[in-house]
Order: structure tokens, then sequence, then C-alpha cells
């Protein structure tokens, strides 16, 4: 006679083994593919690897001067056309404008290098096609 | 139980033999048995009742123990699966050499697996066709000895090594059978020659062989992070494609360049010509593998002449508003010390160094002395080799013995020799407030400061050489060069460039030639606050019909320079001034006005 006792167990035994087995089976698939992700991270490694070698390839500065040349014409920038924001006259003042100037007159005495625009007017240039700027000074707001 | 009760004090004997008792029963029964076991028994009943104890309480403490711990590790630490799975066999790319990179992360070496093919002849079905179709993939294969490879009936021929994946790929795509592929690794070096001799290459073995890659050997071969240098690949283009340039223009058999920073001394950029393509080492000759600018030793010429003048301020035989009289070349023993551009006059201190007045600077060191100057060059490094990490250093030719003679024609940079790299250090010393950095091609470690800390010894990064107040000086006077004298074309507007030319003729065999000559500048920049020490130098260059035939420092080197600052100082963010502003006269203003003998003829 079978007793209930071991009735239960033999089905708990049963179920058990057979879970273990599933989740055996399981990890090996996971492993499996855990080893083939691995594989492509190495094989990716390896592209980015080369792919940074030409990115450096492809940037070498004789090689940007050269694109630049063909394409776009940049040139160093000179020391007279960089100038400090406290250099840099009030908008619509000609009165600061003036004086600024006159403090920068020695910066752009001996020019040389083409071209001699003064950066602060294309600056100061209001575009034709946008809404005028609000007036600065007494004039423009008062009520 | 079923038992009756009549047997029951049959039944208590083996009780009373384990010694326990029942209450309830006559005493005197007992002790009547008890007399009869006798006192051993009773002895060894006890010791058996305490051995029982001991291991009892042994094994409660074993089983405490482990369930403490069961508990601490279930429930207190790590009660959880682990968060991140520990992966077997996850590999970082790990290469034979690591990569090294700029200042900015720029990769400027790196180890890449290639292909490289190879057939087994046997299996190659028809050989013709095999190289035909080889051919059209690989244009620049030797059809003619592939041919004869593949007839060989060896069973393995190397056909291409080092494919590109491009290259893999095409080949590949021709399905002929017999050819296969071998993986290894090669050091590519993808700006070519750009850097070559900082860079140096490595060998088929993945030994460093040259330059940094040899110096740094170990790290690279250990490490798999990317070796961070102190170049900046961009400063290096220019200096490399301006120096090139007038290499060219001048038709010099060689030159350098070298750019520092005044206050680390950390190396920016480091060009030697004639150079090579570290990606071919097989092809490179002696003459390529030269480093002028670390190897090469060479009599600077009246760049010394900074060097000279520091050391007379610094000692306090002649200040700013002294001078000498420089009427008469100086003959001593049988040479004599003549000056390039005679003046023919007395000269103050910094008229002394714009004309390059070889008389003034002469009788500027003998003042100081032979050991005096010896102790200061010393202290500036330019007696010992240069720290660069660099296994191509050359070591200064220093005068021995050192007579007065040798003090004279030093103190104009003859019978002295020493590497670019050492002048370099030693112009950064001059201009930075007076701390030498020995030059390093490794990003600099700031060192600590604060309590505790001892003061940098002489040689260290950081010691003391000049006061800042001869810094500022000789600063003043390496503007006044280029504002008023010989350094005029390393002129940049808005830059403040400061310098000094330096010509110095080559010895040739028993004495100087006045043909070959050796032309450098070194400047530093700006210099209210220098940040960047230019230097340049043209081995053996020919004057041409615009410098009206003269290839003198000033006139070769200088413009050099002036094209390097131009392009470089904006990129490395260097605002510019405005050179005629009243703050920045007085701070480079030079009493120049000579006062002449007449006082002293009172």
């Amino acid at each position: 006679m079978i007793r209930p006792m071991t009735l239960v167990c033999l089905t708990l035994a049963a179920i058990l083994g057979f879970a273990l087995f599933k989740v055996k089976h399981e990890v090996q698939i996971l492993e499996t593919e855990l080893t083939q992700i691995h594989r492509a991270i190495l094989t990716d490694q390896e592209s980015i690897h080369v792919l940074n070698a030409e990115w450096s390839y492809l940037n070498r500065p004789r090689h940007l001067q050269k694109l630049n040349v063909k394409f776009l014409g940049f040139m160093p920038v000179s020391a007279e056309r960089i100038t400090s924001i406290e250099k840099l006259p009030l908008r619509n003042d000609p009165a600061s404008s003036a004086k600024m100037a006159d403090e920068n007159e020695g910066l752009e005495q001996d020019q040389t290098s083409p071209p001699p625009y003064d950066i602060r007017q294309v600056l100061l240039r209001v575009p034709q096609d946008a809404p005028p700027l609000p007036q600065s000074g007494v004039s423009g707001n008062a009520p | 139980m079923t038992e009756p009760g009549p047997s029951f004090p049959a039944k208590g004997r083996p009780a009373r033999n384990t010694g326990i008792r029942t209450p309830g029963r006559p005493s005197h029964h007992r002790g009547h048995k008890l007399g009869r076991l006798g006192g051993a028994a009773k002895q060894a009943l006890d010791t058996a009742r305490n051995r029982l104890l001991m291991t009892g309480a042994l094994f409660l403490i074993a089983f405490t123990v482990i369930g403490a711990r069961l508990v601490d590790l279930t429930l207190l630490r790590d009660g959880h699966e682990p968060r991140l799975a520990q992966a077997t066999g996850l590999g970082i790319l790990k290469k034979e050499r690591a990569d090294i990179v700029d200042r900015n992360g720029v990769l400027l070496a790196t180890s890449l697996t290639t292909a490289s093919l190879y057939a087994n002849p046997r299996r190659i079905l028809d050989a013709d066709e095999a190289v035909e179709k080889l051919k059209s993939a690989l244009p620049d294969l030797d059809g003619k000895l592939t041919r004869s490879r593949l007839t060989s009936g060896r069973s393995f021929v190397w056909i291409y090594r080092h494919l590109t994946p491009r290259q893999k790929y095409a080949v590949n795509r021709l399905g002929v059978p017999g050819l296969y592929f071998q993986h290894e690794e090669s050091r590519v070096y993808p700006h070519g020659n750009l850097a070559a001799h900082a860079l140096g290459f490595s060998g088929i073995d993945h030994h460093g062989l040259a330059g940094i890659e040899r110096s740094m050997n170990d790290e690279l071969r250990e490490s798999s992070d990317p070796l961070r240098i102190s170049l900046d690949i961009r400063v290096q283009s220019i200096l490399h494609q301006e120096l090139s340039r007038a290499r060219e223009e001048y038709q010099a058999i060689g030159g350098a360049g070298l750019v520092m920073d005044a206050h680390n001394g950390e190396v920016l950029a480091l060009v030697s010509l004639p150079d090579f393509d570290p990606n071919n080492p097989e092809d490179i000759d002696d003459e390529a593998s030269f480093n002028r600018a670390a190897l090469g030793v060479y009599e600077m010429g009246s760049t010394f002449k900074i060097f000279t003048t520091a050391m007379a301020l610094e000692s306090g035989t002649v200040g700013l508003d002294g001078g000498y009289d420089a009427t008469e070349p100086i003959h001593i023993g049988r040479f004599t010390i003549r000056d390039h551009h005679p003046k023919r006059r007395w000269l103050t201190v910094p008229e002394i160094l714009i004309y390059s007045s070889n008389i003034g600077a002469a009788k500027m060191a003998s003042d100081v002395g032979v050991s005096g100057q010896r102790a200061f060059l010393r202290k500036l490094g330019m007696l010992n080799t240069a720290a660069i990490e660099l296994p191509e250093v050359g070591a200064p030719l220093v005068p021995s013995p050192w007579r007065k003679i040798n003090t004279m024609t030093v103190a104009y940079g003859h019978g002295l020799a020493v590497s670019p790299v050492q002048l370099a250090t030693g112009i950064a010393t001059m201009v930075n407030g007076g701390l030498l950095y020995p030059a390093t091609l490794l990003p600099r470690i700031p060192r600590k400061t604060g309590k505790g800390e001892r003061p940098p010894e002489a040689g260290e990064p950081g010691s003391r050489v000049l006061s800042p107040d001869t810094s500022e000086q000789i600063r003043r006077l390496m503007r006044l060069v280029v504002v008023e004298g010989t350094g005029k074309k390393a002129a940049v507007q808005g830059y403040l460039v400061g310098g000094k030319t330096g010509t110095a003729e080559k010895s040739a065999r028993g004495g100087y030639s006045d043909k070959a000559l050796l032309s450098s500048f070194v400047s530093a920049f700006p210099m209210t606050a220098p940040r960047y020490v230019l230097f340049v130098m043209l081995d053996e260059p020919k004057g041409t019909e615009e410098t009206f035939g003269y290839a003198t420092g000033g006139w070769v080197a200088a413009p050099v320079v002036r094209r390097v600052i131009a392009r470089t100082a904006p990129m490395l963010g260097i605002p510019p001034v405005n050179e005629n502003a009243p703050e920045i006269q007085s701070e480079m203003m030079v009493n120049i006005t000579p006062r002449g003998p007449s006082l002293a003829s009172f």
C-alpha cells in the first residue's frame, strides 16, 4: 500500500527533477548565447579599433588642410580679428563706437592680412528683413 | 509500559547507573547500592558526564557559529543574487602594444590585426587564373613572382602581407580555392612621418626600437590603456610643415624644431628633418633616423648670449644700465674674438644682445668668472644629458679643461655643444620666472605644494635657477631683440614675440667653416607672461635672392618662427594684445640709450 506521504514525496521529486533539467537546459542555451555575444563584442571592438585608426588617418592635419583649401578656404585667424567683449562698442551708439575705434587703432594699424574689414561693422549691422530692434535710450521706450 | 509494577525496581537499576536520581524513593536503598558500587565507579560516571557536557557545549558553539554565519551570509551580506553576472571569458580586446595618443586624445600609434594572404599551391587548381584574379584584387602584386611561387609545389607560400580589410574582402570575393589568411598584428602610425622622431617605431616582434616606443616599451606592452603623451598633433603638424618649407627653400641639409610649454617642460611638438615613415621601419636610413632635436648636439651660437646675460644680471656683476667696451676685438692666446656687426664703441647690456656682440658677451662672462659660469650652466642643465623620455638623447660636449678662453667662447655659444631640447629647456627657465622644468614628452604631474613638502632640489622639476626679477629683465631683453634687433622677422602682430637669433659656424677640420652655418632662432611668446618656447634650427641653409644671400638665423629661422606662432597662437588660446597699448609698452620697456664711457672718463 502506498501511503499518501510517499506519493507526495515522489511527485515533488519528479517535479523538482524536471524543473532542474529545464533550468539547466535554459542556462546552457544562455551560456551559448553569451559566448556568441562575447565573440560579437570582440569583433565589434576590433572594428572600432580599426575605425579609430582610420578616423585618425583621415584627420591628418595636412589632409584636412588640403580639403580646407579645396572646399572651404579658411585662413588662420589673425590677431587683429580677435578682440575681447569689453573692446566692443555699445550697440547703435556712435560715441562709444568712435571711442573704441580710437582705442583699437593700434591693433589695426599694421594690418597686412586681407580682408581689412571691421568685424564690428558686421556685428552691428541690423538684418534688413528682421524686425527693427528697439532703440536704446530715452527716446525709444519713453511712455 | 505494559509490564507490571514489581519489575520496576529491576528497571530502576540501570537508570540509577546513569546517575539519574528518581525523586521520592527511599534514600537508604540508594545509599546502600552506591556504597556497593564504590568510589571508583562514581568517579568514572562523573568523568563521563563531564565529557558529555563538554562535547555538547563544543557542538553547540560550532552550530551557533555556523548558524550565525548563515544568517550573516544570507540576510546581512550578499543576501541577494549577484546584481552583475560575472561573465566567464569576457575579453577586452588585448593588443600586443597599447595605443599612443596625443594630449588631446588623437590616435598616434595603434596595433591592428591584419590578415596576410598565403596559399597552398597543391590545392591551387589553375595558377595562371589564380594570379589573374589576384591581380584584379591586389593591383600591386608581383604577377611573375606569384606565379612562380604558386607553381613551386610546396605546401605553404606567402602571397601578400598585411592586407587592408578592403583588400581582404576583395580576395575573399574571388573565391579562389587554396588561398588562406593568417592573422597578424602590425603597428600602424596613422600620421605617418609627422611625429616620427618622437614616437619612434617598433619591430616585427612588437618591441619598440626607437623613440617613445622604445623608452616606454614595458608600459606599452603591459597596459591596455592608451599612453597619453604631451605632443599636440596640430602644433606638430604646423611646425613640421613650416620647417619643411624653410628647409626646402634654403636647401638646408636638415632642420629641427621644438615647441615647449614654458611652465612645465611638456613638449608639444618635436620635429627633426629629414624624417621617416615609421610604418615602414625597414626603409629607414641612418640620416633620416637621426634625431636632430634631441640626439644632435650643436654649438648654438648667439642664443647662448641670453644665458650669459642672465648669469651676469643674476650674479650682479653688471646691471641692465651697465655695459662693456666693444671697440676692439679681443685677442686671447691664438684666438681673436670679433663681432659680426661691429659697432666699434661702448655698448650697453641691451645693445650687446640686440647687436649680438661677441666681444660684449665674452667680457660679460669673464667678469662672472670660470667657476661661476660653470655652476650656472650646470644648474641650468646645460652640462648634463637632457632628461627627455627618448632613448636617442645626446650628451653635451663640455670643454675640458674649462679655461678662461672657454668661458669667453661659451658666452656666445661656441665651445659648448648642447641639444636643441636642452637649449629650449634653458630658455623656458629664463622666461618663466626662473624655474627649471626638464623637457618631457609625458604629461607632467604637478608637484605637490604645501606644508611638509620639501622644496625641489637642483635639477629637479621646479628648482629655482634665476630670481623672478632677472627673468623679467630677460623677457624685456628678448622682446627688444625682436622689436629693435636681429630678430625683427620673427615679430607677429599681437602676440608679443621675443627671442634671440643664433648663427653658429659649424666646426670643420681644424677650425670653423664660414660656409656651413647652423642658423637658429629661439623664441617665447607672449613676452608679458610667456606660455610657450619655440626653437627652430636649420642645418647648413643657403641664402637665396630674397634673403640677399644671407643664411643667418635672423634671415632663415626667424620667418619660420613668425609663421609657426601666427598659426599656433590662436589655436593654443593666447589672447592677442595691442602692442602699442601704454601698459604693454611700459611692461616691455628697456632703456638702451648708450651712456658711453663719457661718465667713466671723469
